[in-house]
């Protein structure tokens, strides 16, 4: 099956994010953020399929669908609708009749848009290969560094959960010097988890950590928006980490004990 | 070459008490490198006089003094401003490379690392510098 997937966003963080989202899970993903060049990149690549948002520099999605719907080679490659503005009935109606297979809303939910790719190109591939190679760490080294990891392991959950309030902390947080304090807080603690967390043997939580990381760059430069898309993305990225099964077993164990209620 | 009966005497400078026991431990048990951690950049400077390191391995980003902002520091001072300087860090850009060179780095080690990789990564960038 075709898993390429062409981006249409004029937003271009948002694009990247999408990009980097998608292609962790295996769909080979081209960006591009006017309505002219996408048009044109889907004439020249036809891509497994589209996603696209409507209001674009140069040419509206509505005509990209229906320069697609026109051409033969191009009329059954599946497009998806990424919109604020286009959500009422008679927008969906006139977008079904150009065309289009789906919508999604934004601000994004990016676990409902995988779900909505893997309706039309396939299953995601959770177990792509790592990036890096493999990260050894042999335990049988020796006794100490079996001790640090057990240790690092049984702290880990807790750390989990110490960003999760701190992430919580951040959004209901009115007064923005505050909140800009507790940014940087998070910050550095995602930063020191994607350093240890590979090292210890954690290669997922670290590489969660380095992509929270690269967020929380972009939203403390930008300033904090409530309305911004990166937030969604920064929960899904939180669920993850939670439902690593050393994490959700870690804090299971410790609801049991009674350490946290 | 790293002589066998005298051990390398390693500053390690890091925040992150995780990773200060995983890079000693991985730096001891080869057996070539004796390793003393600074919690701070701040606290690397005050320890430099006293433990005479012969190397010092650093981190990149931390609270206070960053790595780079410390090597700055220890460059303006006669005793420290040749002293060997690795600097351990994650995200690594072109332009930083450059930066860290021109800080007279002689080695750069990314973040993660394998810690049953780092006492021959220390050795090999430690030879290249003394070759």
């Amino acid at each position: 099956m075709n898993k390429t997937i062409l981006v249409i966003e004029d937003e271009e963080t948002l694009g990247k994010s999408i990009k980097s989202f998608l292609e962790q899970y295996g769909y080979q993903v081209t960006c591009t953020n006017d309505g002219m060049t996408g048009l044109q990149l889907i004439r020249d690549t036809t891509p497994g399929m589209v996603l696209t948002d409507l209001l674009l520099p140069k040419l509206h999605g509505f005509d990209i669908c229906k320069s697609m719907k026109n051409d033969n080679r191009l009329k059954d490659i599946p497009i998806i609708i990424m919109t604020a503005v286009y959500k009422n009935a008679i927008h969906k109606l006139e977008a079904r009749k150009l065309g289009v297979e789906d919508f999604i809303e934004k601000p994004l939910n990016f676990s409902e848009l995988l779900k909505k790719v893997e309706v039309f190109l396939g299953p995601a591939q959770k177990n792509k290969p790592e990036k890096t190679g493999p990260l050894l760490f042999d335990e049988s080294a020796s006794d100490q560094f079996r001790d640090l990891r057990e240790d690092y392991t049984s702290r880990l959950p807790q750390k989990i959960m110490e960003l999760e309030q701190l992430w919580a902390n951040i959004q209901i947080r009115k007064d923005a010097i505050n909140r800009g304090a507790q940014l940087e807080k998070f910050r550095r603690m995602v930063h020191t988890l994607s350093g240890s967390g590979a090292t210890f043997g954690f290669k997922e939580i670290s590489d969660h950590a380095l992509q929270l990381e690269e967020l929380l760059d972009i939203l403390i430069s930008e300033g904090f928006n409530p309305q911004d898309e990166k937030k969604n993305k920064i929960d899904w990225i939180l669920d993850n980490m939670r439902h690593h099964p050393v994490i959700s077993t870690g804090i299971e164990v410790m609801r049991q004990t009674r350490t946290i209620h | 070459m790293i002589s066998r009966s005298e051990k390398l005497r390693v500053l390690y400078v890091d925040d992150d008490p995780d990773l200060q026991q995983i890079v000693k431990h991985g730096l001891e048990m080869s057996g070539n490198f004796l390793v003393k951690i600074s919690p701070s950049g701040e606290q690397a400077i005050v320890d430099i006089p006293e433990y005479k390191p012969d190397l010092i391995i650093i981190d990149v980003i931390m609270p206070g003094m960053s790595g780079p902002k410390t090597v700055e520091y220890l460059r303006q001072n006669p005793d420290t401003k040749e002293l060997p300087v690795i600097f351990i860090t994650s995200r690594v850009q072109a332009h930083q490379i450059e930066q860290y060179n021109r800080l007279g780095a002689i080695g750069i080690i990314n973040k993660p690392f394998n810690p049953l990789h780092l006492a021959p990564q220390v050795t090999t960038i430690w030879e290249a510098h003394h070759g």
